[in-house]
């Protein structure tokens, strides 16, 4: 027995009244902070005692560094080379980095022109890799007469070492795990013998090569090439003062873009290299928050008593 | 926009981008959006009551007024002024790709990009909270989250290889920002430099160069009060406004 629904009796007439919720009627509670001059001028002041001691102590740092004391890395430098050209950036293929067999023998079409010679793909293929820094830079030290002992791994981002690049398998045969590649265009040879006296530096994961392949930001750049072995005799110190040769193997020619090439010798320090930026910027950041302290703090006294009223009429 | 306009003059005009598509996508779907939506939801500019025992205050806003010219203006201005620092703060800083981390190891092309929108992020996010000023729980869920969702997306995006994807460009670039002191310390500064001109515009505004609506409200307290003193530092746009507020009361008491 159904019971009809009586709609005429039941219902009220339709209402477009929203609901008499927190949410819909505005209600909700809520903080109203007020910005006043009271609570920015003690943080502006604030801020400018920290930040101009900070950016002090920040630039003392920098100058600090002492160049070929301590730990002393040897970068490589370019210059008006546009590593971040978009055809350049794009031409690579990631998954064959990472040792994917199926892109190893079929490299993605980003690649192209330097995918494959029309018969073996190139691995590794595209133009970033294709252009490998290959000059050798070696250093003497005149005074005893011995070369600088430079280590060569170290040197890339743990990241990509480890996750990032990864041979093909079988890891221990690389020249098995490589047949049917061949090595790209502009390379002397083949990305197996990149470093044969070490397994774990060889291929892919030639750290060399992984670092050419993080394509740097500016045309004028550098990138870490070796570090200096503390742990040898006379160099446990950084690089001690006197005459130094530095012997370049020069494969990597520069002069048909009119790039220049340059090595440099630096340190680190806790806050990374030699970059007086960082304590200027807060030097000045903190200076223009003392002035505006300053300002606000004279306007404040002169016109404060009248305006109270206005900052009372916002929000009550 | 204009950080990616900034860096073709640095790579040769070649269209190459400084954020990863990744970012390009989510930017305006997840990263403003929500905020934006709950300040304009929620925002009480005037309390409630405020506004039923003052309604001329409606007539402000009638037709539109408030999106002028000049504001506007102002605001491009500011923002092409936050998209500079963003991009020089972070490009003077990885300059010449000098040494980044403690080990020696140089920053990369996608560090830049994703240091620079970090800054964004950041600095929007933290600008329109300082614009809030009624702070509801959205509010708050909605800033703060945008903000630790940036910061998980990074970390996931760029911690793990994504086979479905064709370029992993951004492994690893968010931890090895996060590992750098010296992008700790450059993130405060800018987002300080970015919101200074910001809250002080808006002290100076609201306590020395008040609106009308404030005036309004201001003036119509005290004739509440039966004050007859004069508003504000006596100029004549002051006087006509009290007078002619005066008659616009009267005259809607009247026809109420």
């Amino acid at each position: 027995m159904a019971t009809s629904y009586n709609k005429e009796s039941n219902e009220e007439p339709t209402s477009k009244r929203p609901d008499n919720t927190a949410f819909k009627q505005q209600r909700l509670p809520a903080w109203q902070p007020i910005l006043t001059a009271g609570t920015v001028l003690p943080a502006f002041f604030v801020i400018a005692i920290i930040f101009i001691p900070l950016g002090i102590g920040l630039l003392i740092t920098s100058n600090n560094i002492r160049e070929k004391e301590g730990q002393v890395y040897m970068y490589y430098g370019l210059s008006n080379f546009y590593q971040n050209h978009r055809r350049y950036v794009k031409s690579r293929d990631d998954n064959q980095l990472y040792g994917v067999s199926s892109s190893l023998k079929d490299p993605s079409s980003e690649c192209a022109p330097y995918a494959n010679n029309g018969t073996m793909p190139y691995a590794p293929c595209g133009a970033i890799a294709n252009s490998m820094f290959n000059d050798t830079l070696k250093l003497y030290f005149q005074g005893k007469n011995v070369s600088v002992p430079l280590l060569k791994t170290g040197i890339a981002w743990w990241t990509d070492k480890n996750v990032k690049f990864q041979n093909p398998s079988p890891n221990d045969d690389l020249k098995k795990a490589f047949a049917g590649t061949q090595k790209p265009l502009y390379w002397s040879k083949p990305v197996y013998e990149l470093d044969p006296t070490d397994l774990t530096n060889n291929g892919f994961i030639n750290e060399d090569f992984i670092v050419w392949m993080r394509t740097a930001a500016l045309p004028t750049f550098r990138k870490l090439y070796r570090r200096v072995n503390i742990s040898e005799p006379y160099f446990s110190n950084g690089l001690p003062a006197g005459n130094y040769v530095l012997h370049v193997e020069y494969n990597y020619p520069v002069k048909s873009f009119n790039g220049k090439k340059r090595m440099i010798l630096s340190t680190t320090s806790w806050m990374g290299g030699k970059n007086p930026f960082l304590g200027i910027a807060y030097i000045t950041v903190g200076s223009v928050c003392f002035v505006l302290g300053v300002v606000l703090f004279i306007i404040h006294q002169k016109y404060g008593k009248r305006s109270s009223e206005f900052i009372d009429s916002v929000n009550q | 926009m204009t950080p990616q306009f900034l860096f073709q003059f640095y790579c040769g005009f070649s269209h190459q981008t400084l954020y990863d598509s990744a970012y390009l996508m989510i930017y305006n779907l997840c990263f403003t959006s929500l905020p934006i939506l709950a300040y304009g939801l929620l925002e009480q500019y005037q309390s409630m009551s405020t506004l039923q025992n003052f309604p001329i205050l409606y007539r402000r806003i009638s037709k539109n007024a408030l999106l002028a010219w000049r504001p506007f203006i102002g605001w491009t201005l500011l923002g092409l002024y936050h998209a500079f620092i963003f991009f020089f703060g972070s490009l003077l800083l990885l300059g010449d790709s000098i040494a980044a981390r403690y080990y020696g190891q140089v920053f990369g092309h996608w560090m830049l990009g994703v240091l620079v929108s970090t800054n964004l992020v950041f600095t929007v996010n933290l600008k329109l909270a300082f614009d809030t000023r009624y702070w509801t729980w959205m509010n708050h869920f909605v800033i703060w989250g945008t903000l630790i969702f940036y910061v998980i997306f990074s970390l996931f995006y760029g911690g793990f290889h994504w086979p479905f994807l064709h370029d992993q460009a951004l492994h690893g670039v968010f931890l090895s920002l996060l590992s750098s002191l010296q992008v700790w310390f450059l993130v405060p500064l800018i987002l300080i430099a970015c919101l200074v001109p910001d809250v002080v515009r808006q002290v100076l505004a609201k306590q020395f160069f008040p609106g009308k609506t404030q005036l309004w409200v201001v003036a119509w307290r005290r004739q509440q009060r039966g004050e007859r003193t004069p508003l504000a530092p006596s100029t004549h746009r002051h006087h006509k406004l009290v007078t002619s507020l005066a008659g616009i009361t009267a005259s809607s008491e009247s026809t109420v």
